[in-house]
């Protein structure tokens, strides 16, 4: 499998009435846009708002993040399974990537919405979309819908969206092209007979309503564990349904973009060999969990791996597959590390996580959800501020009269995402 | 293997909900903890464990329902379920430490009890 | 500029007072420096001023617990205090625990930082080391020359808010406090970086230790009860109400072996419990809720074991170093397998 990935840098977003990339600067096509989203009747309104790097704006609630791509060539269509019923496999031929921009949807889904992204101040230290020129679609659904519906619109929508922005690259000249192939197992193993095989166990979000991962359009609650190509992922194989704990939030766009695969991909062939993605769910039966961590283990010893990464997605319910996939890889011989973020509570004083076994003795922190920062009041909110107090991570009072947010970084997108995308990590004192 | 449970739950929408082969046994107060106590008690009288009780990622510290499903068949006390319930029990205590649970509105009530209800549903086949 | 004013908190023994047999005098105040708190003033210079030593002794500490907090509290308070230095304590138990309680009361009710040092050992550590600052200490007062002018630093640091670094950095225990900070690298190249040198057989750090799950494998569950003879043993402070081996009360450094070959069930006018850390008025209301010789001799009866040892073995478990716990147990439970036992209901409170 080879893909070419060619991205366009974008420097600057401006809304007008074409979809274009000229220079580096991409026009959005908002009443393209605005009818494409509408084409759903679960949708009443939708407004498209700019959200810029440095700009004094906060947006919330956050549904999802996406990246504007386009196949150019090669099999399928970029969100294989979602978009157009299109399901075709995709991660190989050419794609490019309108780097630097995001598409991200905001609305009201349930009483507890999901996060924050502030464009300055010190809550944009802690998400990555803060760096990003983001194109936010603001969704208002029919009235009485019910959660499910508009979950399901309100994650159609971003992706229709993403999808018609990146159209506008298709015919555009990639500022870079890096190139991935895979050699199949056989070929990888003997391509580089020295190099360590190492894989990437990736844990999808798979609990039900709102806590959902979708794989070619599959519910992830659905699948058992399965061996899939990096490349497939930067075609938007696996999409996001997930939107209750914005801080440990995997959004599209980092599945799109996942920094564990493009930091293997950049060591391979080189200090090791990537062999490939296990992917295993997170579901809530007990037994499920058996089987799929069973599965986990058994295609890390059929694939010969000498080492896997494990990342995981959420708290609590999680934290157990993400115990079992390591003791059960471990007991196989075949050495882990977890990626994790903790909840040590407020004073950092408790257990970061729900679960422990001994053999998890290498694991990389990507920062505690309970620490408190206020952050500043922004001139401009893209969404609205109502439900800022039962958001996670809000409390009663966090809602400060001027403006500014008191809350727990639990609130903040991404902000702990263990893909380990960010530079936060925590310590013992 | 018998599939008959007992659905230990706060919710008042799966209270009053039926489901095949379950028997609902409702937990009064709102919260997680009585529920996880009562879980508790089961597994000591060697029912099994069937769903993780720290489903969804709303934190303890703000959802007030929750809903967990066990065996109806008693079996010897599983330690490894005891074990695992305790490890709930102690991260949920962090998290509810020195906070109250807030009270919703109706609406924010009802989204709080729907989506404990479809966290537990959507595996019941 | 104004001299910061320090209260220093030492036992009986550190105060010159007496060793052991003085391990039970109530709190005392004394005006400025005294045993160690001169090393202490020493330590702090001109900076500040240790105004006042207040003393208690470690078992009179560990049985009246509540009192005695509130009356040193009370001495403490009186002289206004901007830092609240306890110990060193070392390894000893009981004056660790102490300096433990003191400092935590008065961090609460004065609002002001308080810093103690203590062997790694000293049961004090674990129970206390999230709550303030205990500098690592040597396992003697040997150590003193080298500890005191650390509690004093970091006394200053926390005086005046610098920032406090970690600790290997600052010489105290680990406190297991998680605190975010921003790393140079992000969190999957770490990942990456930390899993090659695991997979080479390099050594690497992990960046969250997992909790201690202790080392003992249980034993093979036991197939037929009726042929197998069965001890009780106890943390619970159960002992003869004279307490002939002088068990203390918490933080114990023995065990003891009593007979209740002649008793169906414990008698309260036989045996009592001197545990410090539970409420006892159940406890001495029927001391068969501790260690439960009435249902056991039922067992007995019924032929459900095979019989019941005729002693049982107790100590107190509340304080009580790991290190401690452990010989006990090596030790006691060799005269269990000669005396033939087979099982032990162990009581816990």
């Amino acid at each position: 499998m080879r893909l070419e990935l060619g991205k366009i840098n974008i420097k600057d977003v401006v809304l007008g009435s074409e979809m274009k990339v000229s220079s580096g600067v991409l026009t959005v096509d908002v009443n393209q846009l605005e009818a494409l989203v509408l084409e759903d009747d679960r949708i009443q309104k939708v407004t498209i708002e700019l959200a810029k790097p440095g700009d004094s704006i906060r947006i919330t609630p956050v549904k999802d993040v996406i990246e504007p791509r386009v196949k150019v060539n090669g099999s399928g269509t970029i969100f294989p399974g979602v978009i157009d019923n299109k399901v075709a496999q995709v991660g190989d031929g050419r794609t490019h990537v309108l780097s630097g921009t995001s598409v991200i949807t905001v609305g009201k889904i349930m009483g507890f919405q999901e996060g924050i992204v502030d464009m300055s101040g010190i809550g944009a230290d802690y998400t990555p979309f803060s760096k990003t020129l983001n194109i936010c679609v603001v969704l208002e659904p029919v009235e009485g819908i019910e959660p499910h519906a508009y979950e399901t619109a309100a994650r159609e929508a971003g992706l229709k969206v993403a999808n018609a922005i990146g159209e506008a690259g298709k015919t555009v000249v990639p500022d870079t092209i890096e190139v991935f192939e895979h050699l199949g197992l056989v070929g990888q193993a003997m391509a580089y007979p020295e190099l360590p095989k190492i894989g990437y166990v990736c844990m999808l979000q798979s609990q039900g309503l709102l806590h959902d991962t979708y794989v070619y359009g599959v519910d992830a609650k659905n699948i058992i564990p399965t061996i899939m190509a990096p490349t497939e992922f930067m075609d938007g194989a696996v999409i996001s349904g997930n939107c209750v704990a914005s801080c440990d939030k995997i959004p599209t766009y980092l599945h799109q973009n996942d920094p564990i695969i493009e930091d293997l991909l950049a060591k391979h062939g080189k200090e090791l060999n990537f062999m490939g993605v296990i992917i295993t769910n997170e579901n809530v039966f007990l037994a499920d969990k058996e089987r799929s961590s069973d599965g986990v283990a058994k295609l890390a010893k059929m694939m010969n791996l000498d080492g896997v990464l494990i990342s995981e997605e959420g708290y609590g319910n999680p934290d157990t597959d993400l115990m079992m996939n390591c003791k059960k890889v471990e007991r196989n011989g075949i050495k882990t590390v977890l990626i994790t973020d903790e909840f040590p509570g407020r004073d950092g004083k408790s257990e970061s996580l729900a679960d422990a076994v001994k053999e998890a003795d290498a694991l990389v922190s990507c920062g505690q959800g309970n620490l408190v920062i206020t952050m500043p009041p922004m001139d401009k909110v893209i969404g609205t501020l109502e439900d800022i107090e039962t958001m996670i991570g809000g409390y009663d009072g966090s809602m400060k009269e001027d403006g500014s947010i008191e809350a727990e970084i639990q609130i903040i997108i991404s902000a702990t995402s263990a893909f380990g995308c960010n530079k936060l990590s925590a310590r013992m004192y | 293997m018998s599939r008959a449970y007992y659905m230990i739950t706060n919710n008042p929408l799966v209270i009053t909900s039926t489901y095949k082969n379950i028997d609902i046994v409702p937990v009064k107060t709102l919260g997680i903890m009585d529920v996880l106590m009562t879980t508790r008690d089961f597994l000591h009288q060697g029912h099994r464990l069937i769903t993780h009780p720290l489903t969804g990622s709303l934190k303890p510290n703000e959802n007030p329902y929750k809903s967990v499903l066990i065996s109806k068949k008693q079996d010897v006390c599983d330690f490894n379920d005891v074990a695992l319930l305790e490890q709930c029990t102690a991260s949920a205590e962090k998290f509810i430490k020195g906070k109250a649970l807030p009270k919703y509105c109706d609406r924010k009530a009802n989204d709080f009890m729907l989506v404990d209800q479809l966290l537990i549903e959507g595996s019941l086949k | 500029m104004k001299k910061f004013r320090v209260v220093h908190y030492i036992n009986n023994f550190f105060a010159g007072i007496g060793g052991e047999e003085k391990a039970d005098i109530p709190p005392e105040m004394r005006v400025g420096a005294h045993g160690p708190g001169l090393a202490l003033q020493q330590a702090f210079g001109e900076e500040a001023e240790v105004v006042a030593t207040v003393i208690c002794g470690d078992s009179y500490y560990g049985e009246n617990m509540e009192s005695a907090e509130e009356e040193l509290l009370e001495m403490i308070k009186e002289q206004s205090p901007d830092l609240f230095i306890a110990g060193p304590a070392f390894n000893a138990g009981r004056y660790g625990v102490a300096c433990g309680a003191i400092a935590k009361a008065v961090q609460e009710s004065l609002d002001i930082p308080v810093v103690s040092g203590m062997y790694e050992e000293n049961p004090g550590v674990d129970m206390f080391k999230k709550e303030f600052h205990i500098i690592k200490t040597g396992n003697s007062a040997a150590d003193m020359r080298h500890s005191m002018p650390k509690l004093a630093t970091l006394g200053m640091k926390l005086l005046k808010g610098d920032l406090i670094g970690s600790p290997s950095e600052e010489q105290y225990h680990t406190r297991g406090i998680r605190i975010n900070y921003f790393n140079d690298k992000r969190g999957s190249l770490r990942a990456v970086e930390m899993l090659l040198k695991k997979v080479k057989g390099q050594t690497y750090e992990t960046e969250y230790p997992m909790p201690d799950f202790g080392q003992v494998a249980p034993n093979p569950a036991i197939k037929d009860f009726t042929q197998v003879k069965v001890a009780i043993v106890t943390s619970g402070g159960v002992v003869p109400t004279d307490n002939p081996d002088r068990i203390e009360s918490s933080s114990a450094t023995k065990y003891g072996i009593y007979d209740i070959s002649a008793y169906e069930a414990m008698p309260s006018d036989v045996f009592t419990t001197i545990h410090g850390g539970y409420d006892r008025t159940y406890a001495l209301e029927d001391i068969n809720r501790v260690v439960p010789l009435d249902v056991m001799r039922e067992l007995e009866k019924e032929g459900r074991i095979g019989s019941l040892e005729k002693y049982f073995v107790t100590t107190t478990g509340t304080g009580t170093s790991v290190g401690n716990a452990r010989r006990f147990g090596q030790e006691f439970s060799q005269k269990l397998m000669e005396d033939g036992v087979g099982a032990v209901i162990l009581t816990s409170t």
